[in-house]
């Protein structure tokens, strides 16, 4: 019995982690979906937002609730100078693929240090919204957690409707699809390439703030949720917004599993091998659409 | 004019012969520095066959670095083969995990194998950090033996490493300057068409991944018994961004802008100690990244390309 209450806590404690998972995959995915870049300073807009919500609450003295939502407009911000400027410019000059992917590595390393500068290498951590754990029957669940699930699967909510909705969602979707169409069409595209950077910055720094008391943050804490984010955006299809946040809670949930039937060393390669699996047997990934 | 034109059109020869010299001028410390240049130096070059040549931007460099160095540093410690050896075993050992590391990706292509070959490349790092009897675990390797009948000098090294350097990026390029090359650019702009004019993309495919792999694996060896040290984080995700920025910094598609790119972006992250704080210098050295590619998108090589005189 008490086993059978410690692999439902499991479950519930991989549905957690997926849906942080998810709202970092999703910022990615859109990224890539619309951009055509592969963000490797995601990860790192991830750090910035759970350092942001511990200057806003520690160093400015806002109550975790605001400091916490604070960090949406942060990365939104930030997501959006990273646009306008360096992006912008590289493209009305015509830089091939490879100098985004050098640029991203760049912010990778100058956010890094950055955060080395500001805080140090210690372990830093926010004060949670609401502390304790909550009991459900004999299983304890921490209530920050929870308050991050929650708080995940709104936001999802909210962006899901956005884009499926509203005339910005509609176009950013329809740029994703076919840009010359679309610039043809009379769209702005290049207003909508900032939004949408915007945007995935928001995502990843929201979950960054929310999943800071619950981890701590250190400046290297963005490498493992790039790399998720990496495996959750294959699995569920490059550019599929429902294929990552499904993926993500997929991943999640067999990770925490994993740790408990093979080793909590070989738990994060697990959806590395379901990656794997998946690319060879639908090279498209589960939701995505095959070119 | 003419001394001008000579000067650029023999800037990498010029280079070479540079490098032949500063163990007599520089400190120990700078050699070491110097000996690590030339190791990225083959990495980023050999990142650049696979990525800049067949447009495979495969994350597996630091992987192929990592399982040569250890596969050596390993039959050193094990069975006692004599270093000068591990440095093909290696090279073979890494070679036929590009290979199959290649096998595994035939049917993905641009980002979807960029991210196929981390997740490999991930994977193999979590079986060294968690085989512990046989690599050490995170506390990784020491006491790796070096070169035998070899002695143990900088020095020494650091002309080892020129030898390693120099062969290395000759056959690189004489590979990508060859009919290999063209093909490998060939399947770059176009697989599809490629194909159409009877190209055995598959083939070609795996053998870019497996030279490079090669390349690779032998640098990984000679670090390994080099430094007597090796630990899982010598192929980690930051030993792999510290390669591709030089290899993109350096220009892909150049086999020598990347070699070079190595040597610049290393003597100048080291100068920019002058500036004290260490946090300050590495913050530096992030902007000089972003700034370089803004304003140089295609790396160093496409100034070198700018500066050879016209014919």
């Amino acid at each position: 019995m008490d086993e059978l209450v410690y692999i439902v806590e499991q479950v519930v404690n991989g549905i957690l982690l997926g849906s942080m998972y998810a709202l970092v995959s999703v910022g990615f995915t859109l990224i890539f979906g619309v951009l055509r870049i592969i963000n490797f300073c995601h990860g790192e807009l991830y750090m910035l937002g759970a350092y942001a919500t511990f200057f806003f609450s520690i160093s400015l003295g806002f109550d975790p609730l605001s400091a916490t939502l604070l960090s949406l407009p942060f990365g939104f911000l930030l997501g959006f100078l990273i646009e306008r400027g360096p992006m912008r410019f590289m493209r009305s000059k015509g830089a091939q693929e490879s100098s985004f992917v050098l640029l991203t590595f760049g912010l990778l390393t100058l956010f890094q240090n950055i955060a080395f500068l500001l805080w140090g290498a210690t372990n830093r951590r926010p004060p949670a919204i609401i502390e304790g754990t909550l009991a459900v029957g004999s299983m304890m669940i921490g209530i920050q957690r929870l308050l991050a699930l929650v708080s995940a699967v709104c936001f999802l909510t909210i962006l899901w409707v956005f884009l499926h909705k509203t005339k910005f969602g509609k176009a950013t979707r329809a740029i994703a699809q076919d840009e010359e169409a679309c610039k043809i069409l009379g769209i702005d595209v290049d207003r909508y390439y900032s939004l949408t950077y915007a945007l995935g910055a928001a995502c990843a720094a929201f979950s960054g703030a929310l999943l800071a008391p619950v981890f701590a943050v250190t400046p290297t804490a963005g490498t493992t949720p790039l790399l998720k984010a990496f495996v959750v955006v294959i699995i569920g299809g490059l550019g599929s917004v429902g294929g990552a946040m499904f993926a993500g809670v997929l991943i999640g949930v067999s990770e925490t599993l994993g740790a408990i039937y093979f080793s909590p060393e070989y738990a994060s390669s697990i959806g590395f091998m379901v990656m794997i699996l998946v690319l060879i047997f639908k090279p498209s990934g589960l939701f995505g659409k095959s070119k | 004019m003419t001394i001008y034109n000579w000067l650029s059109s023999n800037v990498l020869l010029i280079f070479g012969v540079i490098l032949l010299f500063p163990p007599f001028v520089v400190s120990t410390y700078w050699t070491h520095v110097l000996i690590l240049c030339g190791v990225f130096a083959v990495l980023a070059s050999s990142f650049d066959l696979l990525a800049g040549y067949t447009g495979q931007f495969a994350l597996t460099t630091a992987m192929f670095f990592g399982v040569g160095a250890y596969s050596s540093a390993l039959a050193a410690l094990k069975f006692g083969i004599s270093p000068w050896f591990g440095l093909i075993l290696g090279g073979i050992v890494a070679a036929i995990l590009g290979l199959a590391t290649g096998t595994l990706c035939l049917r993905v292509h641009g980002a979807y194998l960029s991210m196929v070959t981390l997740g490999v490349a991930q994977i193999l790092l979590m079986i060294v950090i968690s085989w512990v009897d046989l690599t050490g675990g995170s506390a990784g390797l020491r006491d790796i033996p070096s070169f035998s009948g070899f002695p143990y000098s900088r020095l020494n090294y650091y002309y080892l490493m020129l030898c390693i350097l120099f062969s290395s990026l000759f056959v690189i390029r004489r590979i990508a300057d060859s009919w290999i090359g063209i093909i490998f650019r060939t399947i770059r702009e176009d697989p599809q068409a490629s194909e159409a004019i009877g190209i055995d993309t598959i083939r070609y495919r795996l053998l870019a991944f497996t030279l490079s792999a090669f390349f690779c694996g032998v640098i990984g060896s000679f670090y390994a018994h080099y430094t007597g040290l090796l630990c899982p984080s010598d192929m980690g995700f930051s030993q792999l961004v510290n390669i591709i920025t030089i290899a993109i910094l350096g220009g892909l598609g150049s086999i020598l802008g990347p070699a070079l790119a190595s040597f610049i972006l290393t003597i100048v992250s080291e100068n920019l100690r002058i500036l004290g704080y260490p946090e300050i210098r590495l913050v530096m050295f992030g902007l000089i990244i972003v700034v370089v590619v803004i304003l140089v998108p295609r790396g160093i090589a496409s100034i070198m390309h700018a500066l050879r005189p016209k014919t």
